[in-house]
């Protein structure tokens, strides 16, 4: 198994001194090289993503993070959605150091069809040099995010256990017998001391994090308990065979040969063909 | 990212190489060969680390000397005298293979140069460091 001689702080230095740009993924749920918890939620993830923030927007580890006006430039740079993401990302703007996107996995999860909006945001990200030195993303697993996102991760940190930390990085080596197949390699890169872990965030930290992120949440949510209603009562229909009478309007469509189209709610489409759904009228 | 890339084989390093040779050399141990399994040590010990080589060549010239010495046998044909010479390497092979591969072995063990995670040296850097890192570079960029 290879290894960089490079350490995370030199590819960082170099990311924000010399003009690159670096992703980097935060996960706990996989094991590496030391033996971990293998626990996708609680480690801390987003602990370490806001405090390497709070270390390259200017804070010191000698001020045990209690540098609020650092907090704050850190709360800027914090994206929990794909749309809050394309806001941080908007060009032209001056260069931060790095942003974050907490908790990938819940807004840009690993589909079959990863929607066109997230695989234009993973396009995008891979063209933010001029205005991002680094984008860090969390996440349980690199496996739960979406295929265009993950393609993107140059360096993944695992947290092993609270406060300890491994970082890896991918490298890619041409097959020369197969030159379009490159070969994808799993680099050692450093590890932090277990006598020195990363701390736990500061009290106010914490409670400023729980609550943005309860905000956040809370944005999703509604679409999500809409959309888990109508699957629910569809299920239902379906098991007692109920029959119900329902008014939807939508836009009509005139078609060719003199036929009319009606849009039906997407939640009903697939109904309609199964012909659990029957139209009247 | 290619995702059906193959595993072609292992970057080649000093570690993989030790642990090559020793697999060698229990692999010939293992089929009665005890003889191979003394050449392939002896051949072994002028690549380890200076430390452990030093240790160890003492007893390496010794053997080795006990060999030469066995090449000189006579015998009434050529034949008798091959079987002179094997009967008289295997005897030094009985008696040495094993405390000698005791010795590397253990001599490794001390250095860590078995059981470092598959070669790889632990490279601890704090969170200390990282920031002097960034902090440097951006003083020499005038930042």
């Amino acid at each position: 198994m290879p290894h960089q001689e490079k350490s995370l702080g030199d590819f960082l230095a170099d990311a924000i001194t010399k003009n690159y740009l670096i992703t980097i993924a935060i996960t706990s749920y996989t094991q590496a090289k030391n033996q971990t918890r293998n626990l996708p939620f609680g480690l801390g993830k987003t602990t370490l993503a806001m405090e390497l923030s709070y270390l390259l927007n200017g804070g010191s580890i000698s001020d045990n993070y209690q540098n609020r006006n650092v907090w704050k430039k850190v709360h800027e740079i914090m994206a929990y959605d794909p749309y809050s993401m394309g806001v941080l990302l908007e060009p032209g703007r001056e260069r931060a150091p790095n942003v974050i996107w907490d908790d990938v996995q819940a807004t840009a999860p690993a589909s079959q069809s990863v929607p066109t909006a997230v695989r234009s945001l993973a396009n995008f990200i891979s063209t933010e040099r001029p205005e991002c030195a680094c984008v860090i993303f969390t996440c349980p697993n690199l496996n739960f995010i979406a295929a265009p996102l993950r393609k993107l991760v140059n360096f993944e940190i695992i947290v092993s256990e609270r406060g300890l930390y491994e970082v890896h990085k991918y490298s890619y080596y041409k097959d020369f017998k197969r030159p379009l197949q490159d070969r994808m390699h799993f680099d050692y890169v450093e590890e932090v001391p277990r006598d020195q872990p990363f701390p736990a965030l500061p009290d106010f930290e914490q409670q400023w994090y729980d609550t943005w992120r309860t905000a956040r949440k809370l944005q999703l949510y509604p679409n999500m308990m809409k959309n888990l209603k109508t699957y629910t009562q569809l299920q239902q229909w379906e098991q007692t065979g109920e029959t119900k009478t329902l008014t939807i309007s939508g836009h009509a469509i005139k078609g060719p040969h003199g036929k009319c189209y009606i849009e039906v709610p997407d939640e009903f489409k697939g109904k309609l063909i199964e012909g659990a759904v029957t139209v009247n009228g | 990212m290619s995702e059906d890339a193959e595993i072609k084989g292992v970057i080649p390093n000093y570690y993989n190489l030790i642990i090559d040779k020793l697999n060698k050399i229990y692999e010939a141990w293992d089929n009665n060969n005890i003889n191979i399994a003394l050449f392939r040590t002896l051949k072994l010990i002028p690549f380890l680390p200076r430390k452990i080589k030093n240790q160890l060549n003492p007893e390496r010239i010794r053997i080795q000397k006990d060999l030469d010495a066995i090449s000189q046998t006579n015998g009434f044909n050529f034949s008798n005298a091959q079987e002179k010479v094997m009967y008289k390497v295997k005897t030094i092979s009985i008696k040495e293979f094993e405390p000698l591969i005791d010795k590397v072995t253990s001599l490794l063990d001390q250095e860590h140069l078995l059981t470092q995670n598959y070669g790889i040296p632990t490279k601890s850097r704090s969170m200390k460091d990282l920031q002097l890192t960034v902090d440097t570079a951006r003083q020499e960029n005038g930042e």
